[in-house]
């Protein structure tokens, strides 16, 4: 038998290797956003357009370099955040970018943010957009949208962050939707119980 | 001739293959969420196994395994009724895992003048058939780039000016590298036979 066939056997008579089961929640869940949600084929568009707005305004201010010039490094940085292919990289990258330079008072980037909360389905898109929405916290505008995505949102870990950040943010209006969380048997538990402890902590306020 | 016990023999074709995927093709076209999902159930671990004999990382395979049937779902209008849509699938799996693999520029291939002879027929003929669990470690031992090569040619059927295009070689430095691979393959084989109790 020469060595190509003994070679293809490794093909035919190996056993499989297991996939592993928690990734089949991962797959089923980006199978739903990707290819059945009701805004998926316009989201593309929509998102794309979203982010070239984000990162022509990162581009395009001043503010976020804290000066006048722009540092070549940052630069070079946020020409790579417009070059990356999938938005969620964008994002990621974006999140991190804010976190060294701790600018987050751009109104440009405020509204593409508020967009994101209330258009954009992708978990962890939705995610990023609220961890950057807190740092303009203290607006009422963002608030409102905050406690309007609270009562409207039904992915459980787009809720939960929400909870925590309206918690952190000690937005006390969200108590009567966070005691509704709590009371409704339908939602996951994992945000009843965020629920339950963001008004216990409003409570002790 | 040497006897080894043998492994339990796993066909592919008995367990991963649909007997008639037509109506799951005609479902998927159609977008439907279920019928998508019971395709992923099938294919997942034939598809993994590639992945992860190309890649080697689990992590990485998991990614292009998800790519692979979201791309495929995609594309899936394209396909006609009758194929073999396992099949398909599969060659999608692998051709995203090799593409990683040159986006991670992770081996360095140089085309240096080749100074190996090809194995002659007699010298490629193995007179017995060896165990599966030899030829991995076997496998295993081998450069990363040769492993690879054989594992595109040999085992996943590649030839050699596909596996060229994929990873953006000459097909010589392909047939080149394959041929010290078989050598070296062929080397460990039997070097692990003399050992063998």
């Amino acid at each position: 038998m020469s060595l190509e066939k003994q070679l293809e056997r490794l093909k035919t008579e190996s056993p499989l290797n297991t996939w592993p089961s928690e990734q089949d929640t991962v797959f089923a869940k980006r199978l739903k956003d990707e290819l059945h949600t009701a805004r998926s084929k316009s989201r593309s568009l929509w998102w794309y357009a979203a982010a070239a707005v984000l990162v022509i305004g990162l581009l395009s201010s001043p503010f976020w370099f804290g000066g006048s010039d722009v540092d070549p490094a940052k630069q070079q940085m946020l020409e790579q955040i417009a070059a990356m292919e999938y938005p969620s990289e964008q994002l990621e990258a974006i999140a991190a970018y804010r976190a060294k330079n701790d600018n987050t008072a751009d109104a440009n980037f405020k509204e593409v943010l508020l967009s994101l909360l209330h258009e954009q389905t992708q978990t962890n898109v939705k995610i990023e957009a609220i961890s950057a929405l807190q740092g303009f916290g203290h607006e009422q505008e963002v608030r409102d949208a905050l406690l309007l995505a609270l009562q409207k949102e039904s992915e459980a870990l787009v809720q939960i962050k929400l909870i925590k950040t309206l918690a952190e943010l000690k937005e006390t209006r969200a108590t009567d939707p966070l005691e509704q969380i709590v009371a409704d048997r339908n939602q996951e538990a994992a945000v009843r119980n965020t629920a339950s402890l963001a008004v216990a902590a409003f409570n002790n306020q | 001739m040497r006897h080894f016990k043998k492994p339990p023999v796993y066909t592919i074709t008995n367990k991963q293959s649909v007997t008639d995927s037509k109506p799951l093709i005609k479902a998927c076209q159609a977008n439907s969420y279920s019928a998508q999902l019971q395709v992923f159930h099938t294919y997942k671990d034939l598809l993994y196994t590639a992945a992860i004999r190309i890649l080697k990382r689990p992590s990485l395979a998991q990614d292009v395994v998800q790519e692979a049937f979201i791309k495929g779902f995609q594309r899936i209008g394209d396909l006609s009724e009758d194929s073999n849509l396992g099949a398909w699938l599969y060659r999608i799996a692998t051709n995203l895992a090799i593409d990683a693999l040159r986006k991670e520029q992770r081996f360095d291939w140089q085309d240096e003048e080749d100074t190996t002879f090809a194995l002659s027929h007699e010298e490629d003929e193995i007179d017995e058939e060896l165990p599966l669990q030899l030829m991995h470690q076997a496998l295993e031992e081998l450069k990363e780039q040769h492993r690879l090569v054989v594992v595109l040619y040999a085992i996943e059927g590649y030839s050699h000016s596909e596996i060229a295009e994929h990873l953006e070689l000459k097909e010589s430095t392909v047939r080149n590298q394959y041929r010290r691979a078989k050598i070296a393959l062929k080397k460990a084989i039997e070097q692990k036979l003399k050992t063998c109790p």
